[in-house]
């Protein structure tokens, strides 16, 4: 297991690097500039901006256009190189993931990270549960009674988190919900307990998931011979399903697990920005759409940090759950 | 999801599994009356608003009978802007439809082979294939999106004004779809790290499985062992996974829309008109409830096709 | 559950109720301890006045800064002591000189001194420091040399500090509005000893603004900052006129979502609104109107035309579109009831100073442009809009009415913001969706920018004339004689439709009728010192 694990952090390692290098291109390859706004900055001043955080073209790169003929863009490359040792440099040696440029004037990419994502990670966890704690037993009920009217209720129920999008749901909570019930608010975060309808709002969608891999899970299991076995022996229902269906049920669920929690702490901006939470999605939104380079690469990293450790968590689940896996990994 | 003309041949001459599966189908009553429903609805969407004598122009406004309620000349009232609200849920039901079904099926096809080869080969292949979709899953997509958008715009400018000034095309038509390929493409391309995860999962526990081994040691080709064996067994997953990607690809068109890659003003989508139609929660409710409505029965409809086509294809069942 | 534990929770829930029920909405909290909570539409993009440009940021700095004049409560145009008691001015109104208030100090309890303000005018003029509004300072004479690196020595720029009190400015032209401008955050002092303790005076990465360090000079000061959750400044004891505030403390949230903030509103969570957004607006005027305010505003919506393309470098056509515009339709369905004007010219009229009328509907005289053009329909243009539902909409209308009357077919393209204001820039559009917000109240805030190679121009257009026109007005000092020139150059420009104004901003919010004092004023920059809340109930 150790050594599994160990691999899996080394290749993740390697996958990280590939992923800034990647996203250090992208980033710069947007067209416009941080520091352009609705009021135009003077030309002279533009200059000496450009200057100082590398977004003027080098002598190098205006005789590789002129002379060679290359795209801008290409000869571009020759100036990103230097910034990119820099990056690395800077990032392992000083931990330091660069400054915010226009937006948050101040701050760094690294205090954006630290103020952010707790509010972004009980946000997901939250949601996590809820989708799990919803989604598990209404599959789990739909498929004991498959193809009966209360399997067609239960799904339509899990299925309308997924038809209710975000940006519908958010709104509805606060209209339905928050301004009619004295205690809740409608938006803004001043306890965790503000975290609860926006967390329900996220989770909806998963919880459908959940509830239609748990259902298509337990199906199979069902038709297993050692289930009918058990069934024959006249065990009860309940202790069928939690002793030996589950484990083999929610497989599906587990690889689904990784990426969708990923993806629910990285893609809250919608609810963040609907409830008024200081999260984590809206500076990546901000900073890809205003070209704040350094907050992109550096929250791309971090996303990646998230998504890999999910997904090797939600491996490894599967792993330890799964003892024919498990066996090989002995072996 | 649907099955093509051309299989009903192949059923009839086809193996007992075929047969079978499309008996069970039929069987079920949830899943046949889905069927008819998707059918229609791509029916009206795509065919009867382009009939003779069906008056519905999703663009023409009326800005004197803005947010009207239901009459004989508009079923569902008007929105906005003065436009038929039918008009614009029918012809959005045509951008949402594509966009739903044809980056479903780019996903499908991508995830499961990757998936399952990945799954089926194990060791470091797999590991070599399955970090390269945790970075793609870190990359930012909006980014690409945003890239994409200003790298085409002017290339389907100019391809349009060729479309409608000198092969002379309908400049609703021409502009109506003019953005939605790079879109579709856009979708399909990063939408199926997910199912790629689940299938190469599901797959790599089918390929520990007695009769997989057994069909290595009996010298079957790798190919004929993914493509028979493994992948009818993981169908479930694949199934129920594709059928719930549907929504999320339709209403991403949405946001993707949003930002320009997509369809452009004034045409409508599902996605759009939901997005829009939040906005008037307080003060204009059915544009909301309308196109959610659709939306919402489309889903379950393929959501209860998708499990009908499980249970008739799962080979598991068959036993049952 | 039996039946015990069912009443227990019932009166567990019970009681939840009656004590929420008693408990105050957190703005009639927030009433009673004087701190008024404000809607401010996003996150600024700093604290330092010499680094920012944006209305949000001008509405956090004008709480703790305060510059030589200050804003009246209710009227437009009029200039009160600020950090300056008084003023006088030579009869050409090109010699200054501000006398500061000898109470005033620094919120660390220093004294806010002549030397703070020439320090902060060098500062924002360095060029090293890349001040992108450093521009609001080239009045003075050198500033703009000085700025452009064609002088080193700040020394030749005429601002000095004749003794700690008096500030001595020589300027470029007659200036009659020059306290008007000194209201803007440009123009604020920044303390100098601690600027200088947290870095270099011209580095852009000098922390001083941040709020465990920042120290200001206005009616408050930093209390807290929380990223993209709130603002909260508190009464700073020091301020020569702290009698005067009324106020214990304003708290800015950076509600970005309109419709969010909206809801907040009605959910008694804020006291003012930033907006109200058009789909709400029937909405609360049907079921609050004591909440809403609608107010003139200083600013117009128009459509930028890049004259260099095809067909738009024709001015018939410019002008068919431009006629073809149903203006006051637009307002209706865009704006849904906000009172917008619809606009004739580019700058708002005021009482000194009536625009030409240009721009009108009509529908046949648009149609003979469009003959007259010699448009032959091959073309499809583009109105370029940025991402929001609203651009949306407006584009679905404007694109609806070119069609009905022109017959032509306009491609809507929606960009992601840096990209749309990068293709503005780079000439790369037809036509585009685009706004303009006066800095100060004098239509030069509206007319100097269409001058060749201009940052803001983004048209193609220039002309010689025209330019020769503001020259010549910038060098008049009878008021009214320099308007009536301002205003033959904005017809000038106007003509050759290298914009087509759609309408006139109304500022709409929605404010708690608790709040006194908040008047309509055109810029908005309503004075925090003199705001209060009435202390009887509704």
């Amino acid at each position: 297991m150790i050594s599994l694990i160990l691999s899996r952090l080394g290749q993740s390692l390697l996958t990280l690097i590939a992923l800034v290098s990647v996203v250090f291109v992208l980033v710069r390859m947007k067209p416009g500039n941080p520091f352009q706004d609705e009021k135009a900055v003077p030309a002279h001043v533009m200059e000496k901006i450009n200057e100082k955080y590398g977004f003027a073209q080098t002598s190098t790169e205006l005789y590789l256009i002129e002379e060679w003929n290359l795209p801008p863009k290409v000869a571009a490359l020759e100036r990103y190189g230097e910034q990119y040792v820099k990056y690395w440099f800077n990032l392992i040696f000083r931990f330091d993931l660069g400054p915010c440029l226009k937006l948050y004037q101040g701050f760094s990419v690294g205090e954006l990270i630290e103020q952010s994502f707790p509010y972004s990670l009980i946000l997901g966890l939250f949601a996590m549960v809820y989708a799990l704690g919803v989604g598990i037993p209404l599959g789990v009920v739909a498929a004991l009674y498959k193809n009966t009217w209360i399997d067609y209720g239960t799904m339509l129920i899990a299925m309308l988190g997924i038809c209710i999008p975000v940006f519908v749901s958010g709104p509805l909570f606060q209209v339905l919900v928050a301004t009619k019930v004295p205690f809740i608010r409608t938006a803004g975060m001043e306890g965790v307990s503000d975290l609860i309808i926006p967390a329900i709002a996220l989770g909806l969608g998963v919880a459908a998931y959940v509830a239609r891999l748990t259902r298509g899970g337990m199906l199979e299991v069902l038709s297993l011979d050692y289930v009918r076995t058990a069934k024959a022996k006249g065990l009860p229902m309940s202790q069928i399903v939690i002793r030996h269906c589950l484990r083999g049920a929610l497989m599906p669920v587990i690889s689904y697990i990784g990426p969708a929690f990923a993806a629910i702490t990285t893609g809250s901006f919608v609810i963040e920005s609907v409830f008024q939470i200081p999260g984590m999605g809206q500076h990546f939104v901000k900073g890809v759409t205003g070209n704040e380079i350094f907050i992109v690469q550096g929250l791309a990293l971090f996303y990646g940090v998230i998504i890999m450790g999910a997904n090797l968590f939600s491996d490894l689940l599967q792993v330890w759950l799964n003892p024919q896996l498990r066996k090989d990994l002995v072996k | 999801m649907k099955p093509k003309e051309g299989s009903a041949i192949e059923f009839e001459k086809g193996s007992s599994l075929w047969n079978d599966a499309l008996l069970r189908l039929r069987n079920n009553k949830l899943a046949v009356a889905s069927f008819f429903f998707i059918t229609t609805m791509c029916v009206l969407s795509f065919i009867v608003v382009y009939l003779p004598g069906i008056k519905l122009d999703p663009n023409s406004q009326d800005l004197s009978n803005r947010f009207a309620s239901s009459s004989v000349d508009h079923w569902l009232g008007t929105d906005q802007l003065g436009r038929d609200f039918l008009a614009r849920i029918l012809y959005g039901g045509q951008i949402s439809l594509l966009v739903g079904i044809g980056a479903s099926m780019i996903t499908v096809l991508i995830g499961v082979v990757y998936g399952s080869i990945a799954g089926y080969i194990g060791g470091r292949t797999r590991d070599i294939m399955m970090r390269v979709v945790d970075g793609m899953m870190a990359l930012p997509f909006l980014i690409l999106v945003i890239l994409l958008r200003d790298a085409i715009e002017n290339n389907i400018k100019e391809a349009s004004d060729h479309m409608i000034h000198v092969w002379n095309w309908s400049p609703d038509l021409v502009l109506r779809f003019s953005n939605l390929a790079p879109l579709i493409l856009a979708i399909g391309a990063f939408g199926w790290l997910t199912m790629g995860r689940i299938v190469e999962a599901a797959a790599a526990a089918t390929s520990k499985m007695e009769y997989v081994q057994a069909g290595r040691s009996l010298g079957l080709g790798h190919l004929s062992l993914i493509f028979k064996h493994i992948i009818p067994n993981i169908l479930s997953p694949i199934i129920i996974y594709s059928t719930l990607t549907i929504p999320s690809f339709i209403l991403y068109e949405a946001t993707l829309s949003f930002i320009g890659l997509g369809i452009e003003p004034p045409n409508s989508s599902w996605g759009t008109l939901i997005k829009e139609g939040a906005n008037y929660l307080e003060t204009a409710l059915p544009l909301l409830v309308w196109p959610s409505l659709f939306f919402t029965l489309t889903l379950l409809a393929f959501n209860f096709l998708g499990d009908g086509l499980r249970d008739a294809f799962d080979p598991k069942s068959s036993k049952s | 559950m039996n039946k015990r534990s069912w009443s227990v929770l019932f009166l567990l829930l019970s009681s939840g109720f009656l004590i929420s029920c008693k408990s105050k909405k957190p703005a009639e909290v927030a009433a009673d301890d004087g701190i008024l909570i404000l809607g401010n539409s996003n996150e600024p993009k700093g604290l330092d006045p010499h680094l920012v440009s944006g209305v949000l940021e001008n509405n956090i700095l004008r709480s703790m800064f305060e510059g030589l004049a200050g804003d009246h409560p209710s009227k437009d145009g009029v200039a009160i002591p600020g950090a300056a008691e008084r003023w006088e001015h030579s009869a050409d109104f090109k010699q200054w000189t501000f006398y500061l208030q000898p109470e005033a100090r620094w919120s660390d309890g220093c004294p806010v001194n002549a030397h703070d303000f020439t320090y902060a005018f060098q500062r924002i003029l360095s060029p090293d420091l890349g001040g992108p509004y450093a521009e609001m300072l080239y009045y003075i004479e050198g500033a703009e040399d000085f700025n452009k690196g064609k002088i080193k020595d700040f020394g030749q720029v005429k601002v000095w500090a004749e003794d700690d009190l008096t500030l001595k400015l020589v300027l470029n032209n007659p200036m009659p509005f020059l306290p008007e401008i000194t209201k803007h955050f440009t123009w604020f002092p920044v303390p100098k000893h601690i600027v200088n303790k947290h870095g270099a005076m011209d580095d852009r990465g000098n922390l001083w603004s941040k709020a465990e360090n920042i120290v200001s000079n206005g009616p408050f000061k930093m209390k807290s900052h929380v990223l993209t959750h709130s603002i909260e400044v508190e009464r700073n004891e020091y301020y020569w006129d702290a009698k005067q505030v009324k106020l214990n403390g304003i708290r800015f949230l950076p509600v970005s979502n309109a419709y969010t903030e909206a809801r907040m509103f009605k959910d008694g969570l804020i006291h003012k609104a930033y907006g109200i957004p058009s789909e709400l607006r029937a909405h609360f005027y049907e079921n609050y109107p004591e909440w809403v305010r609608a107010e003139g505003d200083y600013g117009t919506r128009f459509i930028r035309v890049n004259v260099t393309k095809p067909s738009l470098n024709n001015i018939h056509f410019r002008k068919a579109l431009a006629l073809s515009i149903d203006r006051q339709l637009y307002i209706d369905t865009v704006r849904q009831g906000g009172g917008e004007k619809a606009a004739y010219s580019l700058t708002p009229p005021t009482e000194d100073y009536q625009p030409p009328k240009v721009f009108y509907f009509d529908p046949e005289e648009a149609k003979k442009s469009l003959e007259k053009s010699g448009f032959d329909g091959k073309q499809t243009l583009t109105l370029m809009v940025t991402d929001s539902d609203t651009a949306k909409r407006a584009a679905e209308v404007l694109q609806g009415m070119w069609r009905k009357h022109l017959g032509l077919n306009i491609r809507i393209s929606t960009f992601d913001w840096a990209t749309y204001l990068q293709r503005q820039h780079s000439l790369d559009y037809d036509l585009c969706i685009a706004g303009w917000l006066g800095d100060f109240l004098d239509p030069t805030t509206f007319l100097t920018m269409w001058t060749k190679g201009n940052g803001n121009n983004n048209t193609g257009w220039f002309s010689e004339p025209y330019e020769a026109l503001l020259d010549k007005a910038a060098n008049t000092a009878d008021p009214a004689k320099r308007f009536s020139i301002l205003a033959e150059a904005e017809k000038l420009f106007l003509e050759d439709t290298a914009i087509i104004p759609v309408f006139w901003f109304t500022k709409m919010y929605l404010l708690d009728p608790r709040v006194k004092n908040w008047n309509p004023l055109l810029l908005g920059n309503n004075p925090y010192k003199f705001i209060e809340f009435s202390t009887k109930p509704e």
